[in-house]
């Protein structure tokens, strides 16, 4: 969906500044002439001493019976307010103002508030009684974890801003809120701890995104494209996360957060690409075990990339780097394949994209039968049927089953993988060492808000390097990572008279 | 965009300089120095110490570039001139070795066919590299370190059950083909250059010398190390066995059960090959730029690729022809541009350059 | 700028798709190359000519590999060869994966490495390929029959193995140990001798007796006629054993003598990587003359060569564990359980027996000029002077001395 080139002037910021005056109904014309959809309902009632008082709300997200109980009712029983100050008195309401800017009100308004007009008194009280529907929070499905908290961010930016609160309870912990999208008007948090972040790559945050003009923020990538330095790049330069817990930790290590409202996927700057090889688990994790399991990873992705290009390399240009015994067996199932090597593995890369794609966007119940056909289709008949062999069947599905190691790079990975492929196949096996170098110098190259993407390698930040492929122990990581530049940069200190077990030992 | 840290010139000639010495050398060095191979380099490894300690001194003195240090001895046009000498200099030396890496690549990583199409994508990185800058060298050296120790450990480790280190014996057998093989190889002895085209882009710190000194004796240990070992694997018959990275490990590896691992390593260390064959490139495409601000990064690039390209396209199927010119008349060029010339930039005046800019900390 | 590596990207990669899916530019895949696993080299009948034998790997579905022979005789070099297999197969032939290198009984007379060099000068075979001789014509050794059904090639490199060298049995080398060897200052060298004899039961079927084989097979063409045949997939009536218990001594790239098997064990025990060994010894235990099998646990073993008074010494250092395996004679079962101490007198006959093997190589080595315990190359190394001095006479003068003790493994 791209909204860029959306004709629809309806602009608001454009039109003249108008402000409300003393008489109702002229008010009301005001912003009904605004307002014109058919889901703007107005409700009127009358104050003891019959003067009348109009609330304008939208159906589906206001609270209508906040609307009844605590505005209406208030007011009905008590003469008419002398000024809107003397309202809000009597309207037991956490969240109120006094707005006499049309454009405004109507900004409130469409953001679910509730504008209560009296007559007599100029400008209207915007009353916060939004109720939106949304989803209970629960573990996100994108990273699962057997140890470790289970929270995830949903849709709603309020709730997320809350599940981030819960976490770190300081005084330093900043939302700073933004708007983005003409016509959608998305609300946008910047989330930082002051004293931690670097605030001038917070102001560059903002004003990145200050300089898009949108129809509508459909969802954070949309913001996260704003902020990449290379939007042509194969690689994302922006972190992304549904876990509060990750999101929290990723803040106080200096760095930038963003919560867009409507999108369940928060963002971090700058981005590192090790982030990508750290679990959510790693965490919770002995130190050996999440560092065997991020070399792991590495191990996979680099599976997935080569392996299929390697493979057709091999048996086209040097078959020599397949053992004797392994080449028998190859030849032999590949004695009848009426494709080359290379072709071969393209069209079942292609098609497990194909299956990859299909899976996702059907329906559950129809995903498993389709997980059905795809492994008889291309396990079974088409080796029985001669058009591909065993071993390239095996090499995809390992290939296929590595990326998976490293969620966050899948899409990248399975593009990396064909041109890798496409490599191996027209120039060979120097072909492939040419693309990683290629890939290599890009990534060497790109930077996230001045941070460079594959530090704390390289550049080599040796402090970095105990959380990155390798993970100290908890004990070690006494400093935030360098790489941030944060001013504060300790985050564990020892206090004194308390001596560690380990230090005792 | 051009500053690079100590330490990555310090991880330059640990994780980089020893690779270029490790294709064809350790065959052909045996043709002259026999058994004495490990003198013979240690006799071009204390020389091109010699030029860098200079260099470094210099760069202690003065924070201008090489070309800023002309332009205050000789005056704009000389400079330029002077400069553009150490240009092409700088690709005559890497043509030998861009030719070496085709003759490596066809050898070892083709078997049945090879085309003329199989090498040149390499211009197309190159061309890449060469416009990002200087920054660049250095990040690679930061990645290429780790990777070309582990690589060269590995299969350093493969071929140790089968060393006969007498073989090196008995020293100073190979006489005057000790010095002999001095002359031959001077053209993978040009590294000691780079440290000149890296003044005004890095900032002396303390202890310099130490550190550049420990990890250029690390580079050269590691080859010397490779050299004894090769040696001492294949006896009389090394001069035989070209493309040396490519056959130490093959004893231990071939028929086993897992084939030729080794060429896991290889090819490690051919991508290294690679990224330390385009940084002479980086240099002549930062000195055009140097030279005439005007030209961008992709002109630059274009013209110094473009300029090999077309050499390496002419000298296709001559390589036997250039490793002979090379051999034996490079080292009239390499004494003077990599080691005289070097040696008295010590004269140069070292006025302060008038830019302020901080060498940044990555 | 954004444009512009866009448009070099989306060029790059019309390029790269054009030529991946039209990509058959002379590419020699895996189904167009034929894998040469063995070669056999012989003597052509024309003088300087070679005849080559090349054992081709079959994949087999149910079977995993077979093999067949392709004959090509009378040619100049192996590359020739190679065209030549090439011509007649149509597949293109690959050395990469050759394991074994036969030179048939009448090419020692000539300098092997005439027809060698092809495989040191181009690194298409791998330097830890097997070399050996044989008593027959290669040809004939590539098709014997192995008891068990298997590929010749595979049959011949397991007597061959590293695990035979370990038993002392054999004197393995490879490829590139026998080129440094040859190319050294002593120009000297050693292989196994393969003996492909007709197993007793079946000797009817007699060596080389392959139904495939006889029927193409041509000689004398001078255009180089050819001939093929399978190779040890044949087991319906013949199998024979290969023996390679002997080994050649080469001076110059010729052979110049032969060791028996017993000198083979005792060469090995005494220079290459044998750790254990199985010997026969004759021994007077009790009164009474029996023939021992025992095996001996080579523990430490050491040459080394020192100039003594202008003669080059070479000093042997043996030090072993022995265990008495079996005897030819029944004994009581406490003299049995008295075995497991081994007599004295077997251990001395033990030492006697190597003592005396060794001796006579020296004096082989001696006669034939062949460097077998490396003598030239250490003083080469060593005592420089004395090398230059004496090389001519070196071998004929060298004095063994022996330090050879065997102890009871008990």
């Amino acid at each position: 969906m791209i909204f860029y080139e959306c004709t629809q002037d309806n602009d608001m910021k454009n039109e003249t500044k108008k402000t409300l005056g003393k008489k109702l109904k002229e008010n009301l014309q005001s912003i009904l002439e605004i307002l014109t959809a058919e889901d703007i309902l107005t409700y009127q009632f009358y104050t003891k001493d019959n003067v009348l008082c109009t609330a304008i709300y939208i159906d589906q997200i206001t609270d209508k019976e906040l609307l009844g109980s605590l505005i209406a009712k208030p007011l009905s029983l008590i003469d008419a307010p002398t000024t809107l100050e003397d309202a809000m008195k009597e309207l037991y309401f956490p969240e109120n103002s006094c707005e006499e800017d049309v454009t405004t009100i109507c900004n409130k308004i469409l953001a679910g508030n509730v504008a209560l007009l009296i007559d007599n008194l100029q400008g209207a009280i915007v009353l916060g009684a939004k109720k939106i529907s949304s989803r209970s929070v629960a573990e996100p499905p994108t990273s699962m974890t057997i140890k470790g908290p289970r929270e995830g961010f949903i849709e709603d930016i309020k709730i997320n801003m809350g599940l981030v609160r819960k976490r770190l309870k300081t005084a330093q912990l900043q939302f700073d809120m933004i708007q983005c999208g003409k016509q959608s008007q998305t609300s946008i948090a910047v989330v930082y701890l002051s004293g931690i972040a670097n605030k001038k790559i917070v102001q560059q945050v903002k004003d990145k995104i200050a300089s898009y003009e949108i129809d509508e923020v459909v969802d954070s990538s949309y913001i996260g494209k704003f902020l990449t330095a290379r939007p042509l790049s194969l690689f994302k330069q922006v972190g992304t996360t549904e876990k509060p817990d990750i999101f929290c930790a990723k803040i106080l290590e200096g760095r930038i957060g963003l919560i867009v409202d409507g999108s369940p996927i928060v963002l971090t700057v700058p981005y590192l690409i090790a982030e990508d090889f750290q679990g959510p688990q790693d965490y919770f994790a002995s130190p050996y075990r999440a560092t065997v399991s991020r070399f792991i990873r590495l191990f996979a992705i680099l599976i997935s990339l080569l392996l299929p290009a390697y493979y057709v390399a091999a048996q086209l240009f040097k078959l020599q780097l397949i053992p004797f015994g392994l080449l028998m067996t190859i030849s032999a199932s590949t004695k009848n394949i009426p494709l080359s090597p290379s072709i071969e593995l393209f069209f079942l890369l292609v098609i497990l994209e194909i299956l990859l794609e299909a899976s996702i966007l059907m329906p559950k119940q129809v995903s498993l039968a389709l997980s059905v056909i795809g492994a008889l289709v291309l396990g079974d008949t088409a080796v029985k049927a001669g058009i591909v062999s065993t071993p390239a069947i095996i090499i995809v599905a390992i290939s296929g089953i590595s990326a998976y190691a490293v969620p966050e790079l899948v899409g990248t990975s399975s593009i990396i993988r064909i041109i890798l492929l496409v490599l191996a196949g027209s120039i060979g096996t120097f072909g492939i060492l040419l693309g990683i170098a290629l890939i290599l110098y890009a990534l060497l190259t790109m930077e996230s808000f001045g941070t460079p993407l594959l530090a704390p390698f390289a550049p080599l930040v040796k402090k970095d390097l105990k959380d990155s492929l390798f993970k100290a122990d908890l004990f070690d990581l006494k400093e935030r990572p360098a790489v941030f530049k944060s001013k504060n940069k300790k985050r564990l200190l020892q206090k004194k008279g308390v001596e560690n077990e380990q230090d005792k030992t | 965009m051009n500053k690079i840290k100590l330490r990555q010139i310090c991880f330059l000639f640990i994780g980089m300089m020893p690779i270029t010495k490790l294709l064809m050398y350790p065959s052909i060095l045996p043709y002259y120095a026999k058994n004495d191979v490990v003198l013979s380099a240690a006799i071009n490894f204390i020389l091109q110490g010699i030029v860098i300690g200079f260099v470094l001194w210099l760069s202690k003195k003065t924070d201008c570039t090489f070309f800023q240090l002309l332009q205050n001895t000789f005056g704009k046009i000389i400079a330029t001139i002077i400069y553009i000498i150490f240009i092409l200099f700088l690709l005559f030396s890497s043509f030998m070795l861009i030719t070496e890496q085709k003759a490596f690549v066809i050898n070892t990583l083709y078997e049945n066919t090879h085309t003329y199409f199989n090498f040149m994508p390499f211009f197309i990185v190159s061309f890449f590299a060469c416009s990002k800058g200087l920054k660049t060298i250095g990040r690679v050296a930061d990645l290429c370190m780790p990777i070309f120790l582990f690589a060269f450990i590995a299969i350093i480790g493969l071929s140790l059950s089968n060393i006969n280190f007498s073989s090196i014996l008995p020293i100073g057998g190979g006489k005057l083909g000790i010095f002999k093989g001095n002359l031959i190889s001077s053209c993978w002895y040009t590294d000691c250059l780079y440290p000149l085209f890296f003044l005004g882009h890095f900032q002396y710190e303390k202890k310099s010398f130490l550190k550049i000194g420990i990890s250029y004796g690390i580079g050269a240990i590691c080859v010397m190390l490779f050299l004894a070992i090769y040696y001492g694997l294949y006896g009389d018959i090394t001069i035989l066995r070209q493309n040396s990275i490519a056959h130490i490990a093959k004893f231990t590896t071939a028929f086993t059960s897992i084939g030729r691992v080794d060429y896991v390593f290889v090819f490690t260390l051919t991508l290294v090959h690679v990224f330390y064959t385009i940084v002479p490139l980086q240099f002549a495409s930062n000195g055009l730029i140097e030279l005439f601000p005007k030209c961008n990064n992709i002109l630059a690039s274009a013209i110094i690729n473009f300029v090999i390209l077309l050499f390496i396209w002419m000298f296709t199927y001559d390589f036997s022809s250039i490793q002979i010119f090379y051999s034996q008349y490079f080292w009239i060029f390499a004494s003077i541009f990599a080691y005289i010339l070097p040696i008295c930039a010590i004269f140069l005046k070292k006025e302060r350059s008038t830019t302020d800019e901080k060498v940044l900390d990555v | 700028m954004k444009k512009f590596w866009m448009f070099s990207f989306i060029a790059i990669i019309g390029l790269l798709l054009l030529l991946f899916f039209t990509n058959d530019f002379g590419l020699m895949d895996i189904q167009k190359t034929s894998f040469i696993i063995a070669v056999g080299i012989d003597k052509g009948q024309e003088e300087g000519k070679f005849d080559v034998t090349a054992q081709i790997a079959v994949p087999d579905q149910a079977d995993g590999v077979k093999a067949s022979n392709v004959y090509v005789d009378n040619i100049l070099t192996f590359g020739d060869a190679i065209a030549k297999i090439n011509l007649k197969t149509g597949w293109y032939p690959s050395l990469v994966h050759c394991r074994l290198i036969v030179l048939g009984k009448d090419i020692l007379t000539t300098n092997v490495f005439d027809g060698l060099n092809y495989f040191l000068e181009k690194d298409i075979v791998e330097d830890s390929c097997l070399i050996s001789t044989s008593n027959q014509k290669a040809s004939e050794t590539l098709k014997a029959q192995s008891p068990i059904g298997e590929v010749t090639a595979n049959a011949i490199t397991k007597v061959l193995s590293s695990e035979a060298q370990k038993t002392g049995s054999v004197s393995v080398n490879t490829l590139r140990e026998f080129a440094k060897a040859y190319y050294s200052t002593a120009k000297s060298g050693y292989l196994p001798t393969l003996d492909v004899r007709a197993e007793a039961d079946n000797s009817s079927g007699g060596s080389g007796s392959n139904t495939g084989g006889s029927g193409n097979s041509s000689s004398g063409g001078s255009g180089g006629g050819s001939g093929g045949g399978s190779a040890g997939s044949n087991s319906e009536n013949s199998a024979d054993i290969i023996d390679a218990s002997q080994t050649d001594l080469f001076y110059d790239g010729k052979q110049v003598g032969r060791l028996n098997s017993e000198q083979t064990l005792a060469f090995n025990i005494a220079k290459t990587k044998t750790h254990y060994a199985f010997a026969n010894v004759d021994a007077v235990i009790d009164g009474e003359l029996a023939n021992y099998e025992i095996k001996i646990n080579i523990v430490k073993k050491d040459i080394s060569v020192r100039m003594e008074n202008g003669v080059p010494v070479l000093h042997f250092k043996i030090r072993g564990r022995v265990s008495i395996e079996d005897s030819n004679k029944s004994t009581s079962i406490v003299q049995t359980a008295k075995n497991s101490i081994v007599p004295d007198a077997i251990l001395k006959n033990m030492e006697d027996k190597i003592n005396k093997n060794l001796t006579e190589i020296v004096k082989i080595s001696g006669q034939t000029n062949c460097d077998i315990f490396e003598v030239i190359d250490s003083i080469h190394k060593r005592y420089y002077d004395k090398y230059q001095a004496e090389y001519g006479t070196l071998l004929q003068n060298i004095r063994p001395v022996f330090d050879i003790k065997f102890l009871t493994s008990h």
